[in-house]
Formats: C-alpha cells, sequence, structure tokens
C-alpha cells in the first residue's frame, strides 16, 4: 500500500510541469489611415454678358464648383472691386448676386456681400459635409440698361474668389 | 528498506518534474513584441487601399519568441474607426497573413485561422505578417481613423 502510495504522489509530482507549462499572451498591434482632405476648384463656367446693344439690360451667370469634404470660408480677395469689368470706357460695374449651390442653376446660400468692405471678409462660411460634397459657387450679374450706353468695345473682368479649409 | 529506492526514485521525478517546470517557464515563457502597426497612410474617399503582406513598410508585423509550439490567433477588427464615430470598413483576404522566421521567407497563411508555430531560440523569432484592405465610402469624411489588431498566443504547455 505504502508502494502505492508514493508511486502516485511521485506521478502527481511529475504531471503538475504539464499544467505549469501553459502559457497564454495577448498582444495588440495598432492600424491607422488618414483620409486626406479633399479642397479642390473644378474648371469654372464665366460669366458671359455677351453682345449687348447699347442702351438695354443685359445679364449673365458664372460659377466654379468646389469639391470638399472639410469645412469652408469663402472670402472675395477683390472686396468692393469684385467682378468689376474694364473696357474702353473705363470702368464698368455690375451688379451681382452670389453665394453657392448645390447645383449650378441656383443660389442656395446667399454670401453675406459680393463686394464685401475688405478683402479678409468672410462672406460665407459652411461646416464640414458629412461626406464629400460638391458646391457650386455662383456669380449672378446683371448690367442695367443706362450703364451699357458706353463706348464700345470689350469689358472684361475677373471674379476671384478664395475658399479657405475650415 | 525495499521502499526506500522508490521514494528516492518519486522524490528524483519529483525535483526533474519541478526543474522541467521552471525550464519550461522560463524557456517557453512566450512574449510578443509589436515591431510596427498597418499602416494605410493616406488614403482618398471612395478609393479602396491594400496593403499586400508583402509590403514591408505598411504590413502589421509582430514578433514571437518562447519555446516550444503555440498557436496564434488573431482578432481581426472590422473596420477603422475616427474619433468621431466614422468607419472605415476592413477586409481580410485568406492570404493577408503570412509567417516568416527570423529574415527567412514568409509563407502565407489565413489570417482568419489559427496559426501554430514552432518557436525555438536556434532558429529565431517567429513573425507574423498581416495586410487587409481598407474600404472607404466615397463620401467619406477627412481625418485619422484607427483600430487595434488583437493577437492571442496559446502555448499549450509540454
Amino acid at each position: 500500500m505504502k508502494k502505492l502510495l508514493l508511486t502516485a504522489i511521485g506521478a502527481a509530482l511529475i504531471a503538475a510541469p504539464s499544467l505549469a507549462g501553459a502559457q497564454t499572451i495577448t498582444g495588440s498591434i495598432a492600424a491607422s489611415a488618414t483620409i486626406q482632405t479633399v479642397f479642390a476648384f473644378g474648371t469654372p463656367s464665366p460669366l458671359n454678358f455677351g453682345v449687348i446693344t447699347p442702351g438695354t439690360a443685359a445679364t449673365a451667370s458664372g460659377y466654379i464648383p468646389l469639391q470638399r469634404n472639410v469645412g469652408v470660408i469663402y472670402t472675395l480677395p477683390d472686396a468692393a472691386t469684385t467682378g468689376r469689368l474694364v473696357g474702353p470706357a473705363g470702368n464698368l460695374t455690375p451688379t451681382y448676386t452670389c453665394g453657392i449651390g448645390t447645383t449650378n442653376a441656383a443660389i442656395t446660400s446667399a454670401f453675406s456681400s459680393c463686394t464685401p468692405a475688405t478683402a479678409a471678409t468672410a462672406v460665407l462660411t459652411i461646416a464640414a459635409p458629412a461626406g464629400l460634397t460638391t458646391e457650386y459657387v455662383i456669380f449672378n450679374g446683371s448690367l442695367a440698361a443706362g450703364q451699357t450706353n458706353i463706348a464700345p468695345g470689350t469689358y472684361t473682368g475677373t471674379i476671384r474668389i478664395t475658399a479657405t479649409a475650415n | 528498506m525495499k521502499l526506500g529506492p522508490l521514494l528516492a526514485l518519486a522524490l528524483a521525478l519529483a525535483a526533474g518534474g519541478r526543474e522541467a517546470a521552471a525550464q519550461a517557464s522560463s524557456g517557453t515563457s512566450l512574449e510578443a513584441f509589436p515591431v510596427q502597426g498597418l499602416a494605410f497612410g493616406p488614403m482618398i474617399p471612395g478609393v479602396p487601399e491594400s496593403i499586400p503582406v508583402t509590403d514591408g513598410a505598411r504590413r502589421a508585423e509582430i514578433v514571437i519568441t518562447g519555446q516550444g509550439t503555440a498557436d496564434v490567433t488573431l482578432v481581426l477588427p472590422e473596420a477603422l474607426v475616427s474619433a468621431a464615430g466614422a468607419r472605415i470598413p476592413l477586409r481580410f483576404g485568406a492570404r493577408d497573413a503570412a509567417v516568416a522566421r527570423g529574415s527567412g521567407a514568409a509563407v502565407p497563411v489565413d489570417p482568419h485561422q489559427p496559426i501554430r508555430v514552432s518557436l525555438d531560440g536556434a532558429s529565431g523569432p517567429v513573425r507574423i505578417l498581416v495586410g487587409a484592405t481598407a474600404l472607404p465610402a466615397p463620401g467619406q469624411v477627412a481625418g485619422t481613423y484607427t483600430t487595434t489588431l488583437v493577437l492571442v498566443v496559446v502555448n499549450p504547455g509540454t
């Protein structure tokens, strides 16, 4: 009986190391990605008042698309002279309505001014969209009949728009 | 008197057993070292980005050291997540993991299945390599996305 008992003790002691050898560890590894900021103007569609008969009114519309996935602050760096046309008789200043639209056909959020007091004036600030979006900065210009009764020739100008990612 | 040798044998085995256990504890002590994370880097919304397991610069790499046999299980995340909770789904293909020993060639394995590896100091550590594909949506919001890939290593013991 004592032999059996001792044998049993020995077996138990021998078996113990196998249980003690079991081991589990857990580690972790980071994974990361950065979705790039998309913020780019597309191809503009210019305002063209066409050939105007002196003494008649004229209108024109133009736009430039902006694709973005971040917020934006719009400013007009030419401030009070934004959209001014220059030609043989000097300056020709159309009246504008301006803002952004979800399509190029209609303004859905108007700028606070199309001819702001300063270049730094934020004419519209928009928060980041839920995802990548394309919006259109639209300028609609009007020339009154009285403005077009001037020296003939070509009158041109540039509407400059600054979009700052926000 | 006849019991003496038997008792001695039992104690010797017991002592040997304890010694073996001590060796197992130190020699088979598993350790896992994350060498580098899975780094997709800059991505464009709507454009899937894959990191092949052969991409040494961007794949995840974990080094495992120890002794004996170990079963490695990867707990694969479903998505990268931004601080705001936006998600970029992740896809792990059947050949998006590999096992390499030391600087040796990598053997492709399925990251969805447990990976059995043999560890021994003479052959160098085992390297677990992991690639993946990220699937950003066309309207994915800009920002940083992160997640964690968990590795469970089990040594069943001797």
